[in-house]
């Protein structure tokens, strides 16, 4: 197999190691795009993107989810300003990696603590990722001309958090098949802990923010295929008392 | 969770120890690269930089892709990069330079990417 095919499979039809179609190459070249433009997406084609949203499955039909674009250049910019300085704020308490000894023996109890309550949210990633912002050494926004947020309906069927992941993945791909890049960006939710964000956006009771999607052309034009791990997946095709049989998903 | 010991529930991972948690290396050929500077500006968490460049200048207008010099870790300490080895700077790189040396490890606390060590592309089954 070669890393970047030319022909594609036509769609709705299936054969044997057959070459990607235009979806699935798609998706195994679409990567989180972290250097935009500074020209936002024609307005038609952000509609053209939200229109992928609203079609997207959810429990029970029950939609829950509503969209907040956000174009405006200086709201943009307080955006990432008051992002910053939150972020400023929680790592001036709770960054023990940094700094002299005696203030790392202070915070670092503080810090475990957090660790040990959010353990997703303090995960070593972000951490590193909150640590370096608060050192000015990269942007909360990447600098995307447009954000869409996506406010998830806590009164929606099942796991409405998953029906906000399908559609929003449903909005990524649909970007990236017309030639735009995107991420997904988790730290807007900090955003929430200001009242004049919540206000701003309605964000209020049937209303929670967690995730929004940087949307714009890519600079770099970095959408490719890379390497993945391997899954190891265990397959039930034989009796109920059988044991699965393991196998390795991408040898 | 279940098999967590009392004792393990009390303790928690250190960022900065590199005796517990392991972080990602990449490995630059030099002579395929040409000092461009893009996998500086693609890194989400900010950790590489280059000899004339830091992702910030590169961000904000003041240097331009280009000239950059070679790029390598923005790091006090050796043993601890910030990498989390996500590839995006080797998705990015227009000459395939780059190469993943170790994989990002946070320690027994948190989820490992637990498989085989080298990496696969999208097969076409």
């Amino acid at each position: 197999m070669t890393k970047n095919q030319v022909t594609l499979s036509p769609l709705g039809h299936y054969a044997e190691g057959m070459p990607w179609n235009p979806v699935e190459k798609v998706i195994m070249e679409r990567r989180s795009i972290r250097g935009f433009r500074k020209q936002p997406l024609p307005d038609a084609m952000i509609r053209r993107i939200l229109e992928a949203a609203r079609f997207a499955p959810s429990a029970g039909n029950a939609q829950p989810w509503k969209f907040i674009v956000v174009k405006s250049p200086e709201m943009l910019a307080e955006m990432e300003k008051d992002a910053r300085r939150f972020i400023k704020l929680l790592m001036f308490f709770l960054d023990y990696t940094r700094g002299g000894t005696l203030r790392r023996m202070l915070v670092r109890p503080l810090s475990k603590l957090f660790i040990r309550f959010r353990y997703n949210e303090f995960h070593p990633v972000p951490f590193g990722l909150m640590s370096q912002i608060a050192q000015d050494k990269t942007p909360v926004f990447h600098g995307a001309p447009t954000l869409i947020l996506i406010l998830e309906d806590r009164r929606g069927v099942s796991a409405p958090p998953t029906d906000v992941g399908v559609c929003g993945q449903n909005m990524v791909l649909a970007a990236h098949s017309l030639g735009a890049g995107t991420c997904w960006i988790g730290l807007v939710k900090l955003l929430m802990y200001y009242r004049k964000w919540r206000k701003r956006f309605g964000v209020k009771y049937p209303y929670q923010l967690n995730d929004c999607i940087a949307v714009g052309w890519q600079k770099p034009r970095a959408d490719r295929q890379v390497p993945r791990e391997v899954q190891m997946v265990s397959w039930f095709d034989k009796g109920l008392a059988d044991p699965p049989r393991v196998e390795q998903q991408g040898a | 969770m279940a098999t967590f010991t009392l004792r393990d529930r009390f303790i928690l991972p250190s960022y900065d120890n590199p005796e517990q948690m392991r972080y990602g290396r990449l490995e630059f050929d030099p002579d395929k690269c040409s000092e461009c500077g893009i996998c500086v500006l693609v890194c989400p968490g900010g950790s590489l930089r280059s000899s004339r460049a830091t992702k910030t200048e590169l961000f904000q207008g003041e240097k331009t892709i280009g000239k950059c010099g070679p790029p390598e870790f923005d790091t006090a300490n050796p043993e601890i990069t910030l990498c989390v080895a996500c590839f995006d700077c080797g998705a990015a790189c227009p000459k395939d330079a780059i190469r993943i040396q170790t994989s990002f490890d946070p320690g027994y606390f948190y989820k490992r990417l637990t498989q085989i060590p080298e990496m696969k592309y999208p097969n076409p089954y």
